[in-house]
């Protein structure tokens, strides 16, 4: 692309992990220029190189300047002193009235804590392009809303062929989205300068199957940037199995984002991965093969690599603490509520 | 501005705003020459054309603009023959939502602008033939 080498030959110097971020470096003043398609988003921490990138960019290609990023990909961005608030909840209205649910009454949480759904629900066999559809929507409102994603998640599994009680299940999310569309991700400022990840798995999460689910959340400073929630491939034979697979996933999940970090010009030395699972600790530590472990496969084991080279550290935290449960498990009210609360999902004006 | 999205070119027709969108992506093209008129070209898979109407609105639903597109119906494109590799490279949500992050810690005040037309900006290697637009 013709943008792309222009750039280039002003001096920006192009991600490689993210090949469509430009980053110039001017004596510690930096022009940050992220591209979508035919997008731009760009900011500099001197208005002088703002204004140049704009004049060039004007006088090189046909653009219209739009201003201040107000949204973006279908997120609606708002930016304060210092900190910016991300929502969709446009996006998520327009999908509660689309399914017919804005007058279907309103849930705090996404599911009741006692439910467990199977492929072999009785029931009646409900519209699959309806319920695709609905997986669909919501899955895109994941971007700014990870307190829905593990429940997407679980529904998206039965989309083959929907039962009655599926459907009920993802109604119920819709209900909780109503009467939380305006939602959203706060970003602030902070001085620390951490990279620090929870990890969590659920052994023998899937009834159908007998495998477990991963999940995991990242965050950079107080910023909540990158988690998942991803039923794992394999069955494994023990819940330290299960918590190391998730602690692997984990771990280049926050390689990733030290690389993007290194690529915005922020550098981040150590990486902490907080788990809960003393045992699955242990086993990243020690390199022996216990007869309970050797079965594990060894794409599994890079963890232990990581661990030796100090790029990442294992450390052990309370159940309470543990914030990745909210991407394995359905919490009742309370406990939702809390990790949501840490998570800055928030209103706009509860800042 | 139109609230409408014309299926057709024949509904298009009938609204001035969106008669006068279709002039500005002809413009476009003829402004960043990207083709010649010729004669029908003997065995060679002719691609044809189709106008795409899309309304954009702002963050909050307002129609602010009516952007007509002529597309090529590239699903008759034969590979090897009328392109080679396809390629646009895009970021990941991830990667906005880290830039977000980043750009409180800096303290960057983000800005957005587009390219008016980015298709255009892509170079072709091969030789494609589309039909006269209708």
């Amino acid at each position: 692309m013709r943008l792309i080498r222009f750039l280039v030959n002003q001096r920006y110097r192009k991600g490689g992990t993210n090949k469509t971020l430009f980053v110039k470096d001017d004596n510690g003043r930096l022009m940050i220029a992220q591209i979508y398609v035919d997008d731009i988003v760009f900011g500099g921490m001197s208005n002088k190189m703002v204004q140049h990138f704009i004049q060039q960019m004007l006088s090189e290609f046909e653009m219209s300047l739009v201003g201040e990023l107000t949204y973006f990909l279908g997120l609606q961005v708002k930016q304060m002193e210092d900190t910016i608030f991300i929502s969709q909840s446009k996006y998520a209205k327009n999908i509660v009235k689309k399914f017919g649910m804005d007058n279907g009454g309103h849930k705090r949480t996404l599911a009741a804590t006692h439910l467990k759904l199977t492929k072999y629900e009785n029931g009646v066999v409900v519209d699959q392009s309806m319920y695709k559809s609905m997986i669909e929507s919501l899955l895109y409102l994941t971007a700014s809303r990870p307190d829905i994603t593990f429940a997407v998640g679980v529904c998206a599994r039965y989309q083959a062929e929907p039962k009655m009680s599926h459907l009920t299940q993802v109604k119920r999310i819709l209900k909780y989205i109503n009467s939380t569309s305006d939602y959203g991700i706060m970003y602030s400022h902070s001085e620390n300068s951490m990279l620090i990840g929870y990890c969590n798995a659920e052994w023998v999460g899937s009834a159908n199957d007998r495998k477990g689910t991963s999940g995991g959340c990242f965050f950079h400073r107080n910023n909540l940037i990158s988690w998942f929630s991803k039923k794992q491939n394999c069955v494994s034979l023990s819940t330290a199995e299960a918590e190391y697979i998730a602690a692997g996933s984990s771990c280049s999940q926050l390689v990733w984002m030290k690389q993007m970090l290194k690529e915005n010009n922020v550098e981040q030395n150590v990486l902490t991965l907080y788990c809960d699972n003393l045992s699955a600790i242990n086993i990243s530590k020690n390199p022996i093969q216990h007869s309970r472990t050797k079965h594990i496969d060894v794409r599994q084991h890079f963890i232990r690599d990581l661990v030796e080279e100090k790029v990442v550290t294992l450390e052990h935290v309370d159940t309470e603490e543990q914030l990745a449960n909210i991407f394995t498990k359905a919490l009742d009210a309370k406990q939702f509520e809390n990790l949501r609360g840490k998570f800055r999902i928030c209103l706009h004006e509860e800042m | 501005m139109s609230k409408i999205e014309p299926k057709n070119v024949k509904e298009a027709l009938t609204d001035e705003f969106w008669i006068e969108a279709m002039q500005e992506e002809l413009n476009q093209f003829k402004r960043s020459e990207v083709w010649d008129l010729v004669p029908e070209p003997e065995g060679m898979n002719v691609i044809g054309t189709k106008w795409i109407y899309k309304n954009k609105s702002d963050e909050n639903g307002t129609v602010t603009r009516n952007k007509a597109r002529l597309v090529a119906q590239g699903y008759t494109q034969v590979e090897g023959l009328d392109f080679d590799e396809t390629f646009s490279p895009v970021a990941r949500l991830k990667s906005i939502r880290l830039l977000l992050g980043v750009s409180c810690i800096l303290k960057l005040k983000l800005f957005q602008m587009d390219v008016k037309s980015s298709f255009l900006n892509g170079y072709l290697n091969e030789e494609v033939y589309v039909e006269q637009p209708k």
